[in-house]
């Protein structure tokens, strides 16, 4: 299996942790019903339960995006391969790479606070008021948003990649990390 | 599938019947979540190559 699927294989091999929890999580949930608790807590370990079990797929979705990730890299920058296309390859999966991390760590967040019922309340509201909480929120998060749309812009476009030397206010410089958000210069 | 893994349980949960809940829920509960780690280091180990 390690030669002729090494995506399966990697993935089995770093989802070792997950899997563990996983497994203790599918446990607990089959003995909780015959273990005989006050309902309180019942319904509190019920609540770790489906936290838990929201939190393993946003580990495990994160873990499988890294792995592809690299063995897209592996794959782009093997024997033969111009250095240019490896460099863009290598900048372009490193930016989408925190963009996917960015969305998986909210998705994961948002279910894991959705279980509670206010928070589930203020979100349902906030969807009702979407009009003007949205403008809100959007212009409160506009140069956030603004700078994450153009790091996928600088990722799509390769106006720079890594390793590229660049020459900003006079000064030189070579780019050694480009960021969803911002570009690290080491000068 | 599920309801061959949970009758076990079941008999056990009655078998600790003479116990006060909590400490019974207590123990079913490690009980679990021991056999869940155990079959995971069976796992591991199978998996592992020779």
């Amino acid at each position: 299996m390690n030669e002729r699927h090494p995506y399966w294989s990697a993935l089995l091999h770093a989802t070792n942790g997950p899997t563990r929890l996983a497994l203790l999580v599918l446990a607990l949930a089959i003995a909780l019903p015959s273990a005989s608790f006050d309902p309180d807590v019942t319904d509190i370990l019920t609540k770790i339960l489906t936290i838990a079990t929201i939190v393993l797929i946003g580990w495990i979705a994160m873990t499988a995006g890294h792995l592809a990730g690299d063995l897209y890299v592996a794959r782009a920058s093997g024997e033969g391969v111009d250095i240019l296309v490896a460099r863009k390859h290598v900048t372009q999966v490193r930016i989408l790479r925190q963009v996917v991390d960015t969305i998986i760590v909210v998705l994961t967040v948002s279910g894991a606070l959705m279980t509670f019922e206010p928070v589930r309340q203020y979100g349902v509201s906030l969807f009702a008021s979407a009009g003007v909480a949205g403008l809100v929120a959007g212009l409160a998060a506009r140069p956030m948003l603004s700078n994450l749309i153009a790091g996928l812009q600088i990722a799509a476009t390769q106006p720079i990649r890594l390793d590229d030397e660049v020459v900003v206010e006079n000064q030189w410089g070579r780019i050694e990390e480009i960021n969803s958000t911002y570009v690290v210069l080491g000068l | 599938m599920l309801d061959t893994i949970r009758d076990p349980v079941r008999q056990l949960a009655a078998a600790l019947a003479f116990a006060p809940p909590s400490l019974a829920g207590a123990l079913l509960l490690a009980l679990a979540a021991l056999v869940a780690l155990v079959a995971h280091a069976i796992g591991v180990r199978l998996r592992a190559p020779c």
